[in-house]
């Protein structure tokens, strides 16, 4: 999760308290900051401003659309994929990726372009990674010519040619254009044979290296028919934004084939390809991998945390227990199961951490790894309850009631805080000193009590308190650090209904019952698919995400029928008209 | 380190005629028009601000006596070659939600109040910048600054982060803006669009170094070198073309967008005519080309903690030495080589996660953080400026504050060595002809922004007068460092009225050149 703040400012200042006071509007929601109407935009979100299309699907009509008609830059990962797929060597993708320090699927940011070394332009760092993958493809094209280009040992003018012309159809996603056609073969015979005096290898070589670099395979176009109107994305833009949101690689021959047949174009055509794709191991280890970013899990690698416990080899047990969890949650069963399944795969160390006592149980054999499927404690409960995710933002010798109900509010429900003012710190300062032997209820007492804390505090404190009762590891604990008994009893926000919970599996099942969960998801995965969100991106309460809940809502209700959800959407195969400059 | 000299006498030997003669010709042409070095500039930073009564030097003027942490400049014999200041501050500007280090890093080399924080994922706290830096500024401003190519390199010699952070790890922001989601204020903001350093020596080599042939100056590797760069050229000049076409059917709209992308191309495509045209020879005859680093050697990167948790189990600072000592190398020999004349040096964030293993007094055996230790009780809040703590653990972290902030002293103290040493193809010493701000992004720390000390070397040929240590009577902006810089890059006492149009005016409206530091070279 991306969105998620500990106010690592306020340690020198709080000791071993963690308050903080919030002025700004906090209502648990993030509400849009422009205007909606017909055609209107769905903005990012702000601290305060119009409630208009605060989400009711009814009233959305034409306001889903988010993003304009664009030119969208592949991400580093996307380049080095589609070279390895477009030349037929998965090893030169790995190579690209080590070689310029790529961020593999689980560690790039979510979505790849906010990463700041990506961004949404091309600038001189940018374009040089560019070039330097570019260029080690024209290396690897030269350095195995006859297998790659199957023009043999002797290679001819014509069969060279062929191979450019067809190999930059692949990677422009789409047919050349006579004129596209014409400068390629121009640029063959009089700039790459006639002006420099390559060789057929070479003129291949540089060839390959021209395509690679050329804007037509680096960016996505989202042009529609025509960039000055509202409308549809062509076939073949549907095509690759499709594939590259799935796979993060170039649409396959069935997906171009269908995108040349015109079968692209209603939601049930989008629908099939995504069934189809998404049973492919390309697909699900491309989301797998975005989920794994998005709940932080790489966190776990650096995480500092004051417990001999918590060993090399118990991190990365976690990690490995988290990839588990993602695989059985998003493959099988409904979404909900993220925060509602009741068993885990874990490995004897992780067993002794969620006070398994028998491992493995009864009729279950190992894996190589000494991991197997348990059920889970009655005090334990899905993704809230996990101790990779409780792990990932401990601090290194004590839990966080604030910490975790803002993790909580993030991640599961998409709902931002901003940090507190320092103007404020000196009062944070005194109410801690005062308080300093206070318990975390206590201490969130006086928070949802206290005006202006309760206005942000209420919304997420809850959540917090919830899950106190697991330690900075995750291992249950009934007593805090002092032996005051830790009571679990919470008042839930509006957001997720209000009412009370007894404990994190009642908050966990409110959560899931509310709907606010399958939306935060929805909401993650629109900007995923956008890629580019740097003008816009979907709100929690925009159109487009309430359209996404709905139509989820009327499914299975499984991560892929999420993903089609997406995929389906207005949002997705529409474009407001190209921003005039 | 081994590397490949193209000797102005062998080259001419080996290459011969009327090819060898031109790039000869060109510098005795220059040199007999009276021609001199050319300027340069070199913006670099060190972590976490100082302590103030161990900084302090001793009197004032050209008389002071230096402090603990200067020491290793003098001892270097670098007094004459610096000046040392005390009292600068970013105090005035503004950053909605930005942190301590991370809204100080932008400020301190963009002099410019900024927008907000960058949504990252992390705690909030990233500052975007708000105008382009002084490294860029001048590399916009100062003709003589330009060179074919992209003519300028930015590395890092560490880049751990707290959480995901841009700011700490960067000095260098370009004149793009563009639109970022924020996490303060929320919404939309503009930011100048981080130019990112390279961490890795081996890829700021490629950077700078890749479209030379080591190997030997015969004719048939000047031929091949000639061939290999008009290929590489045909492919660029494709890419234009084709970047043309999209902009004729894309919306008008993604037209800045686009033209970034061809302005990145047109920087190496002018680069690597002018190599053509020179026989695809270094830009300089007498230009030493390093040996290529080793793969493996780079700083450590990714998200680190530490707070609360401030010992480990391994020192740092060897590597760090290295990765230091390799980065001042290639730039040296870039600007040596003349493929760029400005660049930005940065040891590591301001949120620093080296650790360091000798320097914790009672215990010299363990290893710590630098800046998780900074933030351990009583320093945040403020003891960095007060006296040195004589017992207790207030000490040892205090001395070991100092003892960090005066080995990244040595290690720059040694960096400025080789610059005075080395000379450029005019045979005049390259620290000479560079001008070189030292600075940090908070006073201390407790995060302040002000008092804030800084040091100034080199360009004493460009008119940059040294020897003397400085304390403010008030406050001055940090941006009076530039633009006392920029005096001698500009050749100019008013370089105000050049730069009048750029971002940092209109937040610091009554900036002014540090009075008595340039006068105009004879």
């Amino acid at each position: 999760m991306h969105q998620v703040q500990s106010w690592r400012w306020l340690k020198g200042l709080l000791g071993a308290a963690s308050l903080s006071l919030q002025l700004m509007g906090c209502t648990g929601y993030v509400v849009m900051s422009n205007s909606e109407g017909t055609g209107g935009r769905s903005g990012s979100s702000g601290g305060t401003g119009s409630t208009i299309g605060k989400g009711d699907p009814a009233a959305c009509s034409n306001a889903e659309l988010i993003a304009s008609k664009r030119v969208v830059r592949l991400s580093f990962n996307q380049l080095a994929n589609s070279i390895g797929t477009l030349i037929n060597a998965p090893s030169l993708t790995e190579k690209l990726g080590t070689d310029n320090e790529i961020l593999d699927r689980e560690h790039r940011a979510f979505p790849p372009l906010q990463s700041p070394r990506e961004g949404n332009s091309v600038t001189d760092a940018t374009w040089k990674t560019m070039d330097t993958m570019a260029a080690a493809a024209g290396q690897y094209v030269f350095d195995n010519f006859a297998t790659v280009t199957t023009c043999g040992a002797a290679p001819t003018d014509a069969c060279a040619q062929q191979y450019l012309s067809k190999l930059a159809e692949k990677a422009y996603r789409r047919a050349l254009t006579q004129t596209e056609q014409t400068r390629l073969a121009t640029y063959y015979t009089t700039a790459l044979k006639g002006d420099a005096g390559a060789s057929v290898k070479e003129a291949v070589q540089y060839g390959v290296y021209a395509i690679m670099q050329s804007p037509q395979f680096v960016y996505r176009t989202e042009f529609g028919a025509d960039w000055r109107q509202d409308g549809a994305l062509t076939p073949s833009e549907m095509a690759s934004q499709l594939s590259y949101f799935l796979t993060d690689d170039v649409p396959d021959q069935p997906l171009l084939d269908a995108a040349a047949q015109g079968q692209l174009a209603t939601a049930a055509d989008i629908g099939a390809q995504v069934d189809r794709i998404l049973v492919t191991d390309a697909a699900r280890k491309n989301l797998h991998g975005a989920m794994m970013s998005y709940f932080a899990y790489p966190q776990l690698e650096s995480v500092k945390i004051d417990d001999t416990a918590f060993t090399d080899g118990v991190r990365r047990s976690m990690y490995h227990e988290a990839e588990f969890f993602l695989q059985n949650t998003l493959w099988t069963g409904k979404l909900t199961d993220i925060l509602l399944s009741k068993k885990a795969t874990v490995n004897a160390s992780l067993a002794k951490i969620y006070g398994i006592t028998q491992f493995p149980p009864a009729g279950t054999s190992l894996d190589a790894d000494g991991f197997a499927t348990v059920d889970l404690p009655s005090t334990r409960i899905g993704l809230l309850t996990q101790a990779a995710f409780l792990t990932t933002r401990s601090r290194p010798d004590k839990t966080s009631v604030v910490g975790r109900g803002l993790l909580i509010k993030n991640a599961i429900l998409c709902s931002e805080t901003p940090p507190p003012p320092e103007s404020i710190a000196d009062a944070i300062s005194a109410i801690s000193n005062a308080n300093a032997n206070a318990s975390e209820r206590e201490l969130s007492n006086i928070r949802v009590t206290t005006t202006p804390c309760k206005t942000c505090h209420s919304t997420f404190d809850a959540y917090g308190l919830a899950v106190d009762t697991f330690d900075v590891i995750g291992r249950a604990r009934a007593v805090d650090s002092m032996g005051r008994p830790i009571d679990t009893h919470v008042t839930l926000p509006d957001a997720v209904g209000g009412g009370t919970a007894a404990d994190a599996l009642e908050v966990s099942e409110k959560i899931a019952a509310s709907g606010g969960f399958a939306k935060c998801m929805g909401r993650n995965l629109i900007n995923y698919a956008l890629a580019d969100v740097s003008a816009g991106a979907a709100d929690i309460g925009s159109c487009a995400s309430s359209r996404v809940a709905a139509t989820f809502a009327n499914s299975d209700q499984t991560f892929s029928s999420l993903v089609k959800s997406v995929a389906t959407s207005l949002a997705f195969a529409n474009r407001l008209k190209g921003a005039a400059q | 380190m081994r590397s490949y000299r193209l000797a102005r006498r062998s080259f001419l030997a080996g290459v011969g005629g009327a090819f060898g003669l031109k790039v000869m010709l060109r510098n005795m042409e220059a040199m007999a028009a009276g021609a001199t070095s050319p300027p340069r500039f070199l913006l670099t930073h060190w972590p976490v601000g100082t302590l103030r009564q161990r900084f302090m030097p001793t009197g004032s003027g050209s008389t002071y006596v230096t402090s603990p942490i200067i020491k290793p400049f003098e001892d270097a014999g670098l007094r004459n070659d610096m000046s040392v200041f005390y009292g600068f501050t970013d105090g005035h500007l503004q950053c909605p939600g930005g942190g301590g280090h991370e809204a100080g890093t932008p400020f301190t080399t963009t002099c410019a109040s900024a927008a907000g924080t960058r949504q990252n994922g992390g705690e909030g706290d990233d500052g975007v910048a708000g105008g382009p830096s002084f490294d860029q500024i001048f590399l916009k401003n100062v003709p003589d600054l330009q060179r074919p190519g992209q003519a300028y390199a930015n590395a890092i010699c560490d880049a751990r982060v707290d959480s995901n952070e841009t700011s700490t790890q960067c000095l260098s922001y370009s004149y793009t803006a563009r639109s970022i989601s924020s996490s303060s204020p929320g919404g939309s903001i503009s930011e100048y669009t981080p130019l990112l350093p390279r961490l890795s020596p081996v890829q700021l080599y490629a950077d700078l170094f890749s479209n030379f042939m080591p190997g030997g100056n015969s004719a048939a590797n000047q031929a091949a070198a000639v061939k290999t760069l008009k290929l590489r050229k045909s492919v660029l000049d494709f890419a234009m073309s084709e970047l043309a076409e999209m902009k004729r059917l894309a919306p008008s709209g993604e037209a800045p967008k686009i033209d970034l992308h061809a302005e990145a191309i047109r920087k190496i495509e002018n680069q690597l005519a002018m190599q053509i045209e020179s026989g695809g020879a270094g830009m300089d005859a007498t230009c030493v080309v390093p040996t290529k680093p080793a793969d493996s050697l780079s700083g450590k990167k990714g998200n680190a903690v530490g707070y609360g948790n401030e010992q480990t189990q391994s020192d740092d600072s060897p590597l760090h030495d290295q990765v230091a000592k390799a980065h001042a190398g290639i730039l040296l020999a870039a600007f040596q080589c003349d493929i760029i004349r400005v660049a930005t040096f940065q040891f590591s964030p301001g949120t620093n996660h080296v650790s360091f293993k000798g320097m914790w007094p009672s215990d010299p055996s363990k290893i710590y953080m630098h800046h998780p230790v900074s933030h351990m009780s009583p320093f945040l809040g403020g003891a960095a400026s007060q006296a040195p703590p004589t017992s207790g653990q207030a000490k040892d972290i205090y001395e070991f504050l100092c003892n960090v902030q005066t080995w990244y002293n040595a290690k720059m103290a040694d960096i400025l060595k080789t610059f005075k040493t080395a000379k450029d193809a005019f045979g005049n010493s390259l620290l000479d002809y560079t001008v070189i701000p030292y600075v940090t992004e908070v006073a201390e720390s407790n995060h302040s922004r002000g008092p804030k000390p800084g040091f100034l070397f080199g360009g004493s040929k460009l008119g940059l007068k040294h020897g003397t240590f400085q304390r403010f009577a008030q406050d001055r902006p940090q941006v009076d460092l530039y633009l006392t810089c920029a005096q001698a890059l500009l050749k100019t006492a008013d370089p105000k009225t050049v730069l009048s149009a750029e971002r940092f005016i209109k937040s610091n409206p009554n900036g002014a050149p540090i009075a008595g530091l340039w006068s105009a070279p004879a």
